[in-house]
């Protein structure tokens, strides 16, 4: 298929191409309590190719693209049709120039103990361990979805980039549910990652139920003075996310960010100061992978440091339209601890926020916020746990003066603070 | 015109019969979904234009059989007459295994004999139109943007146009459908002093290219409201009288009680929904109805994903909850009607019971009297985003603006943006007036949690209410 893909392109003169060849066969389990509500399984390819078109208009050279799907199943004559359809398009696009990847040195992603072996055996044990702690009597694990993937990409360029790579995933979403004298109440938890050691689900289906338990304890969040914050859990990666948003030379060049390396990003730092880098070999990550779309090589690079923007983060083709270095297109982000502890953050009353419903982010304006489905608060005698209310807040408004802290979490494709603690922020009661 | 139907499908339908032929000789329920969706997507900005294929496009087939117990299913997207035995062998080897775990049991789906076919319509096909003439709109669109305003730091107008094909195969049933989805939307970027914000309008519907026309003349207030974002002020969080835009009635409507009445979560006892039926869960004002056939909009269809047909469901009726939605393997296990709700995000991915076009009915007030009757509150616009939570009924809903209402009066004032949390009948109950027009708006995608996106549309006339606003 991908042969009869390039001679077409050949023949229809395209000036430069890249073909994109994904394979994916996966197994899946959907379970009500702890019974198999429903099986599935998946066999598919798909190729996605992109179609350049080269032009000069008043002395400057031009190169229009158009990206199109080719489904496994279509005839030479319907290939032929969607390749001359998107050339026809690409000599539409008025993008300024920018070259394609060049063949590189390509560093392979992590061994993953789901590339070898049956998938279902695999999923048998997945299914052991997230209910292995499901054992009390007022809750456990209401459902959950189980996606196991074996993934194949190859991409192949027109200026010679032939690379491909055999990756394996696994999806875990789980509700857990606790039931105390009030009603039953419910927290939703997704485990991603391409390997895992033993008890790492366990582990993380225990520390949902036991926030479970707290939440059906949990009190209506009540009137509070904007304190001590404390983010932490998932929401610490949404919330540096900004940062990554924010140094992207796309974001840059298309008007959505206004930085430029050597800028003190977060202003006078009263607290501490942000670091960021993005790792594509991170282990155990979904998204970790010698290469980009493009066929980019990548290696780790350091974005932030001590709060000072050292580079944009920059594929291909705004690299060169910002006359930057490419980084390529890493998704693993890593930041560094802080200098305080988290037992230090709690020195003084605060409210540390467990779940959101959901924690926005806008990476345009920095605004942030969400719905507060588990926090605990600590009035400086007591700590207890609330639900409801919400908090909401600007990025420029907080880092100057926010702390990290010492202690790291990790989560598929985030290595950061385990908290953040921040004053300033809106808290509107539940 | 007629949106013609996918000959790749028409042409393997003898394939997929003689399929379930086959596998119906080892399984007690065989059905075969193929899909065959095609379209493209034009984004002109600023700083460059984007053409490529539209992001859910998709060709392939899933099967699903009752394995003796309940249900399994096998996706696919490469089929000959030579590989009919692989795909076999592929079902008989990798569905109805779950080792030593117990499964639920699900009797076999009972069905009426059914052939039907629906095309839908459209005015302008955008595939004759030809990119060429969409790309030189688009770009007077966006060239009329960027000239409004020197705050613009950039404007960009996006169209994308989406050709559905369906094809359902069981024992008892033949069903084909073919439709055209658009969707238009113009964004605006404003900045000033390293302050930055944005704004858009969006259209979309059952439609062709006849769709940019109802936003085509709207950059000027696109570009407007962007560059007035940059002046919004801080506001006191608290409990406010407001007044919901129809896309935020729409955004309420979706994640208060939509996904509270997708009955898949029923099943799994986590929906509150399911204890309140019959019982009043909102203002006596509140009419909600979901379902295909309740607007025309890019949730309408003749059958859904499981090969049922779609309905008008009545979820509330005068504030009383009176039925939920549900995709046909929970209908069975709970005993009620399926109401042709039964989604995929593609041919790969699992049904589940969710929303198709979701509003309230209209009233009676009109909007001016809604805003007089407002002492000291705002009035809400501007989807940015919603999330559900059908256990505790816990509603979040943000909006990219609110305006400054003061004793009766616009004051022209803005706050941006606006979370708005609370418990779901609190706030329905609260509300006490309703404007007296429905306007719809399908421009985004819905979630289960934080996957499985579908088209839906949300809408809703403008309502009064009172909400607790971050």
């Amino acid at each position: 298929m991908l042969g009869i893909i390039r001679k077409i392109l050949s023949e229809e003169k395209a000036d430069a191409y890249k073909i994109t060849e994904y394979r994916t066969e996966s197994r899946e389990l959907f379970l009500v309590k702890k019974n198999v509500d429903m099986d599935r399984a998946k066999n598919v390819r798909h190729f996605k190719v992109v179609v350049y078109k080269d032009f000069e208009e008043e002395g400057i050279l031009y190169r229009g693209s158009c990206n199109t799907d080719i489904h496994p199943t279509m005839t030479e004559e319907e290939i032929r049709k969607v390749v001359t359809d998107a050339l026809f398009a690409a000599g539409f696009v008025k993008n300024p120039f920018y070259h394609l990847a060049q063949p590189g040195e390509y560093m392979p992603p992590g061994k993953s103990r789901f590339a070898e072996g049956s998938l279902t055996v695999h999923m048998e044990s997945l299914v052991t361990e997230l209910y292995e702690n499901d054992i009390h009597e007022k809750g456990g694990i209401n459902s959950s979805e189980i996606f196991l993937n074996k993934h194949f990409r190859r991409i192949v360029n027109s200026l010679g980039v032939d690379v491909q790579e055999e990756t394996a995933d696994c999806m875990i979403e789980f509700i857990t549910v606790w039931k105390e004298e009030k009603e039953e109440t419910e927290l939703y938890k997704c485990l991603q990652f391409s390997d895992y050691s033993k008890g790492d689900v366990a582990r993380a289906a225990a520390k949902k139920q036991e926030e479970c338990q707290k939440k059906a304890k949990a009190e209506k969040l009540f009137a509070l003075d904007s304190g001590n914050i404390l983010l932490t859990g998932e929401a610490v990666q949404s919330f540096f996310e900004y940062y990554c948003a924010k140094s992207n030379a796309a974001a840059v060049y298309n008007g959505e960010s206004d930085w430029k390396p050597g800028d003190n990003i977060q202003g006078e730092i009263l607290g501490d100061a942000v670091n960021i880098s993005l790792d594509p070999g991170m282990s155990a990550s979904t998204r970790s992978s010698g290469f980009d779309e493009d066929g980019f090589p990548l290696r780790p690079v350091n974005i932030v440091e001590e709060g000072v923007l050292k580079r944009y983060a920059a594929d291909i083709r705004y690299a060169h339209y910002l006359k930057v270095e490419p980084t390529g297109v890493i998704k693993n982000i890593r930041v560094k601890g802080g200098t305080r502890s988290i037992e230090e953050m709690k020195r003084e009353p605060y409210l540390e926020i467990l779940t959101f419903s959901d924690f926005s982010m806008d990476a345009i304006t920095g605004d942030f916020g969400g719905e507060i489905r588990l926090a605990e608060y600590f009035d400086g005698k007591d700590t207890i746990p609330v639900t409801g209310g919400s908090v909401t807040g600007n990025i420029g408004r907080v880092h100057g003066h926010m702390y990290l802290s010492r202690e790291i979490q990790a989560e598929n494709d985030f290595e950061g603070p385990a908290a953040v603690s921040m004053k300033g922020i809106n808290v509107t009661s539940g | 015109m007629k949106v013609e139907y996918s000959g790749y499908l028409g042409k393997c339908k003898p394939l997929i019969r003689k399929l379930v032929e086959e596998l119906s000789k080892d399984y007690g329920y065989v059905s075969v979904l193929g899909t065959d969706t095609k379209g493209r997507s034009y984004r002109v900005s600023r700083t460059g234009t984007i053409i490529k294929d539209y992001d859910f496009g998709e060709r392939g087939f899933v099967v699903r059989i009752h394995n003796g117990i309940n249900y399994s299913e096998y996706s696919f997207n490469e089929i000959k007459e030579e590989n009919l035995g692989d795909i076999m062998a592929a079902v008989h080897s990798s569905l109805g295994r779950a080792g030593n775990l117990k499964r639920n049991i699900y009797d076999i789906i009972v069905e009426d004999e059914v052939a039907e076919n629906f095309q839908g319509e459209m005015e302008v096909n955008p595939e004759e139109l030809g990119q060429k003439a969409i790309l030189a709109d688009l770009t007077d669109i966006r060239d009329k943007g960027l000239a409004e305003s020197e705050l613009v730091v950039n404007f960009s107008a996006s169209y994308s146009s989406s050709h559905v094909s369906k094809l359902f195969l069981s024992g008892k049933k033949e069903l084909e459908q073919s439709y055209m989805l658009g969707e238009a939307r113009l964004l605006s970027l404003a900045a000033r002093n390293g302050k930055i914000k944005y704004y858009y309008k969006s259209a979309s519907g059952m439609k062709g290219y006849e769709v940019m026309d109802e936003i085509r003349d709207k950059y000027r207030e696109t570009v407007q409201e962007s560059v007035n974002l940059l002046d919004a002020k801080p506001f006191n969080p608290g409990e406010y009288d407001v007044i919901c835009a129809p896309d935020i009635t729409g955004l309420i409507a979706h994640e208060a009680f939509g996904h509270g009445v997708e009955m898949d979560m029923f099943v799994r006892e986590r929906s509150k929904g399911a204890d309140y039926l019959g019982k009043q869960v909102a203002s006596e004002l509140i009419t909600m109805h979901d379902g295909a056939t309740a607007a025309k909009q890019v949730s309408s269809y003749l059958f859904d994903d499981e090969g049922v047909m779609g309905t008008d469901t009545v979820i509330i009726e005068k504030g009383i909850l009176k039925a939920g939605i549900s995709d046909i393997l929970s209908a069975g296990k709970l005993g009620t009607n399926p109401t042709g709700n039964g989604k995929r995000e593609s041919y790969e991915r699992k049904a589940y019971a969710r929303m198709t076009n979701t509003c309230f009915e209209a009233g009676e007030s009109r909007v001016e009297d809604m805003i007089a009757s407002i002492k000291c509150g705002y009035l809400l616009e501007g989807m940015y985003s919603g999330m559900e939570d059908p256990k505790d009924w816990g509603i979040q809903c943000i909006a990219l603006l609110g305006r400054e209402i003061r004793d009766g009066k616009l004051t022209g004032e803005l706050i941006s943006p606006v979370v708005m949390t609370g418990f779901v009948p609190d706030l329905l109950k609260s509300i006490s007036m309703i404007s007296d027009k429905v306007e719809m708006e399908g421009a985004g995608y819905c979630g289960k949690g934080y996957k499985e996106f579908v088209k839906t549309s949300n809408g809703g006339p403008y309502i009064k209410a009172k909400v607790r606003l971050g």
